[in-house]
């Protein structure tokens, strides 16, 4: 009993005074890589970066389920960081706007290994309203996502990898009804995936993509329409009909959001293909190879569609910025910080670790992990912030396959990409919504096909106009 | 009745005979409360579950009742988990925060429930007036943060204390369990001499453990599952409390991507199997603080000079 | 001459107050710190509510932030889905009071009247534990449950010959899995409090019914009931001020887009716009709409209790 209040009483004086005991740093910067274990600052990989780059930084983590939450307090309170990695990027504009953010143009020319390692596409995201870059863009290659499928399945029923959308259906049917999981039990279908994700190939093969997401389109006239509303997706939406009619989707496909549960319905041979962002597929091969080594999900180009098409998702350019803070001291270092993150070793530094400790180059030229990578892969990538794509695609590990196949598919992207308008702000969450809701109607059958042309109508009244001719008045 | 200890209904009804209805009263009370039994603990039964089970036998599984149970069993989870530093240091915050705190709320709850309790107290309405409101109408999260900041309390462990130290809810409650108490204990008390505050404790409290326990119960609990001070006033990692590393874990292999920016696939999901026992070893104190507590739930020591 | 007498009178009566004060002097000084905490976290804060009628920015600070009047509520009140989302939050909150509410106190009834002592305690043990998951487990184990093929729930179905149902993608079931999941997953925390009071009934006032000639399920209504109805009725009140919060967690991780007409609530409304558009002074006036809605409520209520002879709040 005393020993335990001992104990209770020494932690409490612990935990009281517990104030900034670390040495100063140059910056602070605030930033979380979510789902890895939570580290002391000292750490290889921390020590390797201060070194090489010559600035000692500060990382304030915090929790990435509420990510944004903490940033706004950190916004609203007086003790500014120097660097913030902001949640949104229609965020920047407005904390831009404030006079929060430092205007970086006249910097970056002193920043090569910065300024060039980032498409000029991404840099112009970042302008402010005055045309003044405000943030450093975390960006990636519009190629994230794979068309996956059970090749193991396709060699048992001896069926050739699918190439348009006739012969997926025709491999779906089969995978219904010849039972390729060979369980005895009809209990498979043919995609599944979690909401209207799952039907993006479906949309590509027409030239659509995005539909609950706001992407538009550019029509033949050079207007910018969303593709929510275009004639091509109530042509995509007749077909999902009919093959859900014939039961070739899961029905779960609408109720499941989770990437857990659809892994577990995956694991348990519930459907033969999805459409899903890369290194989805060697993850749940690898785990379900423990049970079944032939078990294959292969990565296949999307279908093509009646007039030619074809696409899996192209994703925005930019993911979120990094922006330095306008009360900053010291933002030289800052850049100087992020400019070594952008160089070779600097990008694989953060991405896999210390170099000859975690993982090494070899004479051709070619990247591999060593033994110590596995021992600290619970915390490897905690300073990734950057995610650059090149030590995705050069890291030689089971995942990287799945990325440089992304590379190889057509895409569909946001011809709207980068563009933020008011209105977009005020409906699009509700659209969105309304996008999610009439598709599931139509596709699960609840709904006639043409409902669509009411559908239209609505999302128009609904702020769907009104954002469309604002996308397209903030053309430059 | 002599002037002996009574256990509340609890321990009596074994010397009141039992009639025929009483026994059929009773058969059905109990298979009732079995189907019950069964039905609340199915969940937790299926988490052990999950984190007994090697991960490649969950692809075995077909679903349903008989997946519940498991072929082979693995302790490697429970393994990682009790190896793992990083969730003991997690486990001493929340026991601190929690007994720490809990000790503070029921001080200042006792405290506040009390002089509420009385209705002739001049000022009662209005003073309970002022904590009702406080229960219905809040600022929000920022204003609260920017007071609590310029208190200094954010990175210290009286973040997680002091801002919840009172909960209007559970002040309610323990004075309604105080308003039940005979007024008669109080008057002849208060003939004896004894001032408001003697009565309290001399006399209020020992009869109210009933209330003491499921009042604390429920601000332990509270404690024990609250995260969202943590995020928002402790920066030190080294002071995260369980809850918000659980979520780390937790939320990182089940939300969509709304939440979490197209960045976070890159992230290797932990197993099921991990992520339910983390979720078994976080509960496991406080599911075992109830059975601790049950023996408070009766009546303390019934003055027998009161009555008659 | 009258003057005088009244004000003999009320000086008296002042006196009088004075001396009843004076008189429980040590019970004001106990509410000290209480008020101190309720004043300093929960009143000075309070004053952050004006952001509801600000364009509130974070680096302009509330005294900074432009004034804009009722325009944040007019944003709630105008938006398509406003009524909707009501009617649903205001549906689903009923029912989980209506159906929800009684639960608990019939099942501490229960606990309270067996015998064997073991039995008991393990049933109050395990009962109360489907509380300490959260939502997000939860709502994987109720998927699994109600899953169209191989869901426990439509395996039982198509045992006895029925057609399997696709419970969560079905807007006339979603709100009745609403509220049995959530009776089911609080109903053993509720009995605590019930369980508690249940403890206090005198002993004697069994044993004197028990002679008269009544039976287990009278002494329950005419006993057990009758003394706990003032945990009752605080409880009930103390919950009406919740009316508008229908369950975020819950809802948040069991809904999809098949049942977002009947689904959709206030919380997750708000929650949907956050994403998109992170304005302060519109969450924040939701905040004071709901937390109006409820002060009216439990008000309204609180009068009725008292009007009853009942226990209230207030």
């Amino acid at each position: 009993m005393k020993k335990g209040v001992a104990l209770l009483l020494s932690l409490v004086v612990l935990l009281t005074s517990l104030t900034a005991l670390a040495a100063e740093k140059d910056i602070s910067w605030v930033f979380t890589k979510g789902g890895f274990e939570p580290l002391s600052e000292e750490n290889t990989i921390h020590d390797a970066i201060e070194e090489k780059s010559g600035v000692t930084f500060e990382h304030i983590a915090p929790p990435s389920a509420n990510y944004a939450e903490k940033v706004s307090v950190i916004l609203a309170g007086r003790d500014y960081p120097d660097a913030i990695r902001i949640p949104r990027t229609a965020e920047m504009y407005d904390y831009a706007e404030q006079g929060m953010l430092l205007a970086l143009d006249d910097y970056l020319k002193n920043y090569p290994n910065l300024f060039n390692a980032i498409p000029e596409r991404a840099w112009d995201i970042m302008r402010g309203s005055d045309g003044k870059i405000y943030g450093v863009p975390v960006w990636t290659s519009e190629h994230r996502y794979n068309f996956i499928i059970r090749g193991d399945w396709l060699d048992k029923l001896n069926l050739k990898n699918p190439e348009t959308l006739d012969e997926l259906h025709d491999v779906y049917t089969a995978f219904v009804t010849k039972d390729p999981d060979g369980n005895g039990m009809a209990d498979t279908y043919g995609i599944m995936g979690t909401g209207l994700e799952t039907f993006e190939p479906i949309f590509g093969a027409y030239g659509v993509m995005g539909v609950h997401r706001g992407y538009f389109y550019e029509d033949a006239d050079g207007a910018f329409k969303p593709q929510a509303t275009s004639p091509k997706a109530k042509e995509a939406l007749a077909l999902l009909q009919q093959w859900y009619k014939e039961g070739l989707i899961h029905p779960e496909w609408i109720t499941i959001r989770a990437e857990s549960e659809l892994n577990e319905r995956g694991m348990k041979n519930q459907f033969g293909s999805t459409h899903r962002w890369w290194t989805w597929e060697p993850k749940i091969e690898a785990e379900m190879r423990k049970i079944d080594p032939s078990v294959e999900w292969r990565r296949i180009a999307p279908p093509v569609g009646p007039e030619g098409k074809s696409g899996v998702r192209g994703v925005g350019i930019v993911n979120f910025p990094v922006s330095i803070m306008s009360t900053t001291k010291n933002p030289e270092a800052v850049l100087k910080l992020f400019d070594w993150l952008h160089t070779e070793e600097g990008m694989m530094t953060a991405y896999s670790g210390v170099k000859d400790l975690h993982w090494e180059k070899r004479e051709d030229g070619t990247f591999h992990t060593l033994p110590q990578f596995n021992e600290d892969a619970k915390w490897i990538q905690w300073y990734a912030c950057f995610e650059n794509e090149q030590p995705l695609l050069s890291m030689e590990t089971y995942l990287v396959q799945s990325r440089r196949d992304a590379l190889k598919w057509n895409i569909v992207t946001n011809a709207a990409d980068g563009i933020v308008t008011e209105a977009e702000k005020l409906y699009s969450a509700d659209l969105n919504l309304l996008v999610e809701e009439v598709y599931g109607q139509i596709i699960t059958g609840k709904a006639d096909l043409d409902s669509f042309d009411n559908f239209v109508e609505e999302y128009n009244r609904l702020g769907g106009q009104e954002w469309t001719e604002q996308v397209n008045a903030s053309r430059k | 009745m002599s002037i002996t200890e009574t256990k509340g209904h609890r321990a009596k009804n074994k010397g009141i005979a039992q009639t025929r209805s009483d026994k059929v009263f009773e058969t059905i009370n109990i298979f009732l409360l079995c189907i019950i039994l069964f039905i609340t603990l199915f969940p937790l039964l299926i988490v052990v579950q999950r984190s007994l089970v090697p991960p490649e036998d969950v692809m075995m599984s077909s679903g349903g009742l008989s997946s519940l149970i498991p072929h082979r069993i693995t302790f490697d989870y429970y393994g990682y988990v009790i190896n793992n530093q990083v969730i003991w240091r997690a486990y001493g915050v929340t026991l601190t925060r929690a007994a720490l705190g809990t000790a503070v709320n029921l001080l200042l709850t006792i405290m506040t429930a009390y002089p509420l309790s009385k209705k002739s107290l001049p000022g009662n309405r209005q003073l309970m007036l002022l904590f009702f409101i406080t229960m219905i109408f809040s600022g929000g999260m920022i204003p609260t943060y920017l007071l609590v900041t310029s208190l200094g309390l954010q990175d210290t462990i009286w973040a997680l204390i002091i801002p919840s130290a009172l909960s209007v809810y559970n002040m309610i409650i323990m004075r309604t369990f105080f308003r039940s108490l005979p007024i008669e204990l109080e008057e002849s008390a208060r003939i004896d001499g004894c001032n408001d505050i003697m009565i309290l404790i001399r006399i209020i409290l020992p009869l109210s453990l009933p209330a003491i326990a499921s009042v604390g119960l429920f601000y332990a609990v509270w404690h024990w599952n609250t995260f969202m001070d943590g995020v928002l006033y402790i920066t030190d990692r080294r002071l995260w409390p369980l809850q918000i590393l659980l979520r780390e874990t937790l939320l990182t292999s089940s939300m969509s991507e709304l939440e979490l920016n197209n960045s976070f696939a890159e992230v290797l999901p932990p197993p099921q199997g991990l992520i339910a026992t983390e979720i078994i070893v976080t509960m496991l104190p406080i599911i075992c603080t109830y059975p601790l507590l049950q023996k408070h739930f009766v009546k303390g020591i019934l003055i027998g000079s009161v009555k008659g | 001459m009258s003057i005088t007498i009244n004000n003999k009178i009320n000086t008296s009566k002042r006196n009088h107050l004075k001396k009843a004060i004076w008189r429980q002097r040590y019970l004001y000084l106990l509410l000290i710190p209480g008020l101190a905490y309720v004043i300093i976290f929960h009143y000075i804060p309070m004053a952050g509510l004006v952001i509801a009628f600000q364009d509130y920015k974070v680096f302009l600070g509330i005294s900074g932030s432009k004034f804009v009047g009722f325009a944040n509520f007019e944003r709630l009140f105008q938006t398509s889905k406003f009524l909707s989302v009501l009617a649903n939050t205001f549906i689903i909150s009923g029912y989980k009071i209506l159906f929800g509410f009684p639960v608990p106190i019939i099942l501490a009834l229960m606990i309270n009247e067996v015998r064997q002592k073991g039995f008991q305690r393990t049933v109050q043990t395990v009962v109360y534990l489907p509380h300490f998951l959260s939502w997000v487990i939860m709502s994987g184990i109720v998927m699994n449950l109600l899953a169209p093929g191989d869901g426990v729930i439509n395996l039982i179905i198509k045992a006895v010959g029925g057609k399997p149902v696709f419970f969560l993608a079905e807007s006339s079931y979603f709100r009745t899995i609403l509220v049995v999941t959530d009776i089911w997953k609080e109903m053993g925390w509720n009995a605590i409090i019930y369980l508690a009071a249940l403890a206090g009934v005198p002993q004697e006032l069994h044993e004197a019914a028990v002679i008269d000639g009544s039976n287990r399920l009278q002494r329950i209504f005419y006993i057990s009931l009758p003394y706990i109805l003032p945990t009752i009725t605080v409880m009930f009140l103390l919950r009406l001020g919740g009316v508008l919060n229908a369950g975020f967690d819950q809802v948040f991780s069991l809904y999809n887009s098949a049942v977002y007409d009947v689904a959709d609530v206030l919380d997750t409304y708000v929650y949907r716009i956050g994403v998109v558009d992170r304005k302060y002074g519109f969450s924040t006036a939701v905040g004071l709409f709901k937390s109006v809605v409820a002060c009216i409520f439990v008000l309204t209520f609180n009068y009725i209790a008292n009007k009853a002879g009942q226990e209230a709040l207030l």
